[in-house]
């Protein structure tokens, strides 16, 4: 199809460009607009004088009938395209900010917030080098709040692993996937880096695969190969992107979730909006939690930059072993920090008390003045 | 006698997206039209992009760079591209001067 566009322009003109023509249309996802685009190009060069023909007979009047027939042929096959594909549409591109957790093997959480419009169907395609994906556990929440599951659905295997679809996802909302690996049947925990290939689409093109034309984007360029973990792209304040914490001075955005398995992971994202936080606090009561007492912060992302991996970097461990501090250091203004927490068992719960301060006091404890947010939330295994 | 882009004719603002693509340096035609794309969000059809493209290049605003492959031919400004792009820019500055002026007496 695409080499026949080309062949629609005059030989004058494709001798200059057909071979640069036909790579930009290579590039290019074949729709009903794209053709009728083409088309009217193919007209304009027909009617410059530069490419015209200069055969006998050749005169403006023959020109002009012979465009209005290639744009009567580009209306037509427009048509019929439409009507062989999905409706026509420009290609849309979703902004979302991502953060995929680190080391965290068997587990490797990836965690997605829309700043773009709505997405029809958040799809990932996501392939872990030699690791095998056991399992995926996916959740969903629009702030800090109750959370409910969604359930992944494989559309397809595109090649580059196991693809799923997640679902709606509407602006300013999160998806967490957690992904469980195991090498040559073990799950081991604590190994090397974990490579990865993860790809984003934001709808469903025709015979329900990935529409390759709706990327997840934004200025994040990691949906390809690396290494782990990456944050390409941050949220704006101002928005509603993601939920409000706000209380007195302090004005801080964050969204988490929590996903079931061999091991839970609880993933928070904050955004500070206000003004400088010298210490952000955060207290994790869990309630009902069949857990061995103890959360490990295994990666913390500022902005962009690995501040903590692999080695608890909590406050204090409260007497009860339920109620756990953790001092996440300072969180400039515009500042973002990803929080990724696993339990060091399999657990089951059915709720937690999460406190979040913004300084502390001089003994060292959560500066009660500062509180920032105070929720108690509900969520139930998936 | 100043350079316009009038030439261009339906084309004209496609054609001031493309020079101001390659203000920033060569760019082959896929190039420009995800340049345009992430400068302003405008999606640039093939067949519009290759249509101002050839105009320009006619016009000799830009032209093309000897390239080992010619499927990724790589175009730039010259100094009449240069020229006119410096002349609308002043064009596009006096007409946002105006409707702010105007807009601020509203």
């Amino acid at each position: 199809m695409r080499r026949l566009l080309v062949w629609l322009y005059p030989p004058a003109w494709r001798a200059q460009f057909a071979k640069e023509f036909t790579h930009v249309l290579e590039r290019e996802r074949l729709t009903t607009l794209m053709v009728v685009d083409v088309f009217m190009g193919a007209v304009d060069a027909w009617l410059t004088p530069t490419f015209r023909p200069s055969l006998p007979g050749w005169n403006r009047r023959t020109i002009r009938l012979g465009s209005s027939l290639v744009l009567l042929l580009a209306m037509l096959s427009g048509g019929l395209y439409a009507l062989q594909s999905s409706p026509a549409q420009a290609s849309p591109r979703f902004p979302v900010y991502v953060a995929i957790s680190r080391q965290i093997y068997p587990a490797v959480t990836v965690n997605l917030t829309n700043l773009g419009h709505p997405i029809p169907h958040l799809i990932l395609s996501s392939h872990f080098g030699p690791y095998r994906i056991d399992s995926v556990r996916s959740w969903r929440s629009g702030r800090i709040g109750p959370m409910r599951s969604i359930t992944g659905r494989v559309v397809a295997d595109d090649g580059a692993g196991e693809v799923l679809d997640l679902g709606r996802l509407p602006v300013g909302a999160s998806a967490t996937v957690t992904y469980y690996l195991s090498r040559n049947g073990i799950a081991e925990f604590g190994s090397g880096p974990v490579p990865y290939t993860i790809r984003g689409y934001g709808s469903l093109g025709r015979a329900g695969r990935p529409d390759r034309s709706a990327p997840l984007t934004g200025t994040l360029s990691h949906f390809g190969s690396g290494a782990l973990p990456l944050i390409r792209t941050q949220p704006v304040c101002g928005g509603d992107e993601l939920g409000h914490m706000t209380l007195s001075r302090y004005q801080l955005q964050g969204s988490g979730s929590i996903t079931f398995g061999p091991r839970s992971v609880l993933t928070q994202t904050f955004l500070n909006c206000g003004k400088p936080i010298a210490h952000l606090v955060i207290s994790v009561r869990l309630k009902h939690a069949q857990t061995d007492g103890v959360i490990h912060v295994h990666a913390v992302l500022h902005a962009g930059t690995l501040v903590g991996t692999q080695r608890p970097i909590w406050l204090r461990t409260a007497s009860t072993a339920e109620v756990t501090v953790y001092d996440l250091g300072m969180l400039p203004t515009a500042g973002v920090m990803v929080v990724t927490a696993v339990t060091s068992s399999a657990s089951s719960g059915s709720g937690d008390v999460v406190r979040v301060y913004a300084a502390l006091s001089p003994s060292g404890q959560p500066d009660q003045r500062s509180l920032v947010y105070s929720g108690a939330d509900t969520w139930s295994q998936g | 006698m100043a350079e316009s882009l009038s030439g261009l004719g339906r084309f004209t603002d496609a054609g001031l997206l493309i020079l101001t693509s390659l203000a920033g340096g060569e760019r082959h035609g896929y190039a420009i039209m995800e340049d345009v794309r992430a400068m302003t969000g405008i999606k640039l059809g093939p067949g519009t992009l290759y249509a101002a493209l050839t105009r320009l290049n006619g016009m000799g605003y830009i032209e093309a760079v000897p390239a080992e492959d010619p499927r990724r031919r790589p175009y730039r400004l010259t100094a009449s591209g240069v020229r006119v792009l410096e002349h609308q820019i002043a064009g596009l500055q006096q007409l946002a001067a105006t409707a702010t002026e105007r807009l601020a007496s509203l």
